[in-house]
């Protein structure tokens, strides 16, 4: 009889733990969904955020002009922390179809004939895997033609991450 | 029958000795050991569940605030409904934290069986919000409203959270198109003579009033401490406790030195377009200044500079202006 109860209690101890991992597997992905909706719904407001708005305060409109001069500030290393993004960029229009080989980085130099505005990527935050979203935008600059300065505008993607915790793609 | 069980279990028919078998000893310990396993890990389990629960639901009134960014609006409002008594705890703010942009962090409980709130859920962290209420927020039903903050650039929305009735006593009419405009509950505007059970918010007759505001010197008397503010910074010293609004408005100082960065490289783009703004001196001064703030009590200094700025921006040519 003794060795029967200590059998019995193995048995529910072995039903436990597996209740438990299967739980706590859910529990995982549960994280994950959360993190992927509140990146999605991050992403959507994003554009309308002091750093990126368009001076002409169009809804979901980026000023191009300022994502530059953040990707060139002394504080950009400081924003990969202010979003609770993997990473985030913006692709412009020539960038459509490019594989990212092949996408000219925008830079203080040649700026803005270029393809992408990275922000900060996840190498940057030395994450390994991540699920991105994306957003169509507005992307508007300032340019001067024939003694007018204007804003000129063009469609975009702003990209952003989730990271996922597990070794799976 | 029961006498008759334990005799035999027990051996009286013999009444020299009692005889306890080892299985029975063995059953009796082991019994007793899974039944203080069993209990102890199902109240392990049920308070585990509970932390999950509440860290969830902090987590989720966190990605709630999400679209509250205001955008080309003045402002957001809205109402969350919780099935039972609710707290938030609104309780860690450090502006030195997750430099330069600060740090707060949110937690949530509820009320559980014997009208006692449950332990709170993990914090969450808020970096990228600018969270004004009390330490600890409590009731079934919340309102939140976001209205925007600019020094003289948008430096980000103020996220405004209570759950008491308020009433606002001769406020001045932007005030009062503010709270209409944003359809906020629990605000009344009432008359000297009507009884008010809500936090009395005086403006210009301050006797029996909990909160004082003082628009001539921009500051809110409350807790016996003078908040000052600027723009729309009167809501945040209104509804939130005093170390939460500090706390808050040296972040947000510290966002616009980060803000001020972006600004000074996007001048020097716009320099390239035929642009000349002459800001940057003034700019960069304001940024050193928010640089060094101790408290609100240096809003009165940078207000000036900023509202220099904004009429140098406004007089700029149209195609070269710097912000909006």
């Amino acid at each position: 009889m003794a060795f029967m109860l200590v059998a019995v209690v193995l048995f529910f101890t072995l039903v436990g733990v597996f209740v438990l991992s299967v739980y706590y597997k859910n529990l995982h992905r549960e994280a994950l969904n959360i993190a992927e909706s509140k990146t999605l719904t991050a992403l959507t407001s994003l554009a309308d955020s002091p750093e990126f708005y368009c001076h002409s305060m169009k809804p979901n409109c980026v000023d191009a002009d300022k994502v530059i001069g953040l990707i060139n500030a002394v504080n950009k290393t400081n924003y990969k922390n202010f979003w609770d993004f993997s990473s985030l960029k913006i692709i412009k229009a020539s960038g459509f179809g490019k594989s990212e080989e092949d996408m000219i980085e925008c830079n203080w130099q040649n700026y803005p004939d270029c393809d992408s505005l990275i922000i900060f990527s996840k190498e940057d935050k030395k994450i390994k895997y991540e699920r991105t979203v994306s957003s169509f935008i507005a992307l508007c600059r300032k340019e001067y033609e024939n003694g007018y300065t204007y804003e000129k505008c063009e469609i975009a993607k702003l990209i952003a991450g989730t990271e996922i915790k597990e070794n799976k793609k | 029958m029961c006498v008759l069980f334990l005799k035999k279990i027990f051996n009286l028919e013999n009444k020299k000795a009692v005889e306890f078998g080892f299985n029975l000893i063995f059953s009796l310990i082991v019994g007793a050991f899974i039944l203080f396993l069993a209990i102890y890990f199902a109240s392990k389990f049920i308070k585990t569940q509970e932390n999950v629960f509440y860290t969830e639901s902090a987590a989720q009134i966190v990605s709630f605030l999400d679209p509250f960014e205001t955008g080309i609006a003045s402002g957001k409002s809205s109402e969350i409904n919780f099935k039972k008594e609710t707290r938030i705890y609104n309780e860690y703010c450090n502006p030195n934290d997750n430099l330069p942009f600060g740090l707060q962090k949110i937690s949530f409980s509820e009320k559980t069986l014997g009208e006692k709130f449950g332990d709170k859920g993990e914090k969450i962290q808020v970096k990228n919000k600018y969270i004004f209420s009390d330490k600890i927020v409590q009731g079934k039903k919340m309102n939140i409203f976001s209205v925007s903050f600019s020094m003289p650039f948008k430096i980000s929305d103020l996220l405004i959270i209570f759950s008491k009735d308020y009433c606002f006593y001769d406020p001045p009419q932007k005030i009062v198109d503010d709270v209409e405009g944003l359809r906020i509950k629990n605000i009344y505007f009432p008359n000297e003579t009507e009884k008010c059970n809500g936090v009395r918010v005086c403006f210009k007759d301050y006797s029996n009033c909990d909160i004082k505001v003082y628009e001539d010197e921009k500051y809110v008397q409350k807790e016996g401490k003078r908040l000052y503010y600027y723009d729309n910074l009167i809501y945040g010293a209104i509804f939130s406790s005093s170390d939460v609004y500090e706390c808050n408005v040296k972040r947000l100082m510290n966002k616009i030195e980060a803000l001020g960065e972006i600004y000074e490289n996007k001048i020097k783009i716009i320099e390239r377009k035929g642009c000349d703004p002459r800001i940057e001196l003034k700019l960069s001064n304001l940024m050193n200044i928010t640089r060094n703030i101790d408290n609100s009590k240096a809003l009165n200094q940078i207000s000036k500079l900023s509202d220099e700025i904004d009429e140098i921006n406004r007089a700029a040519n149209p195609g070269c202006k710097l912000f909006n």
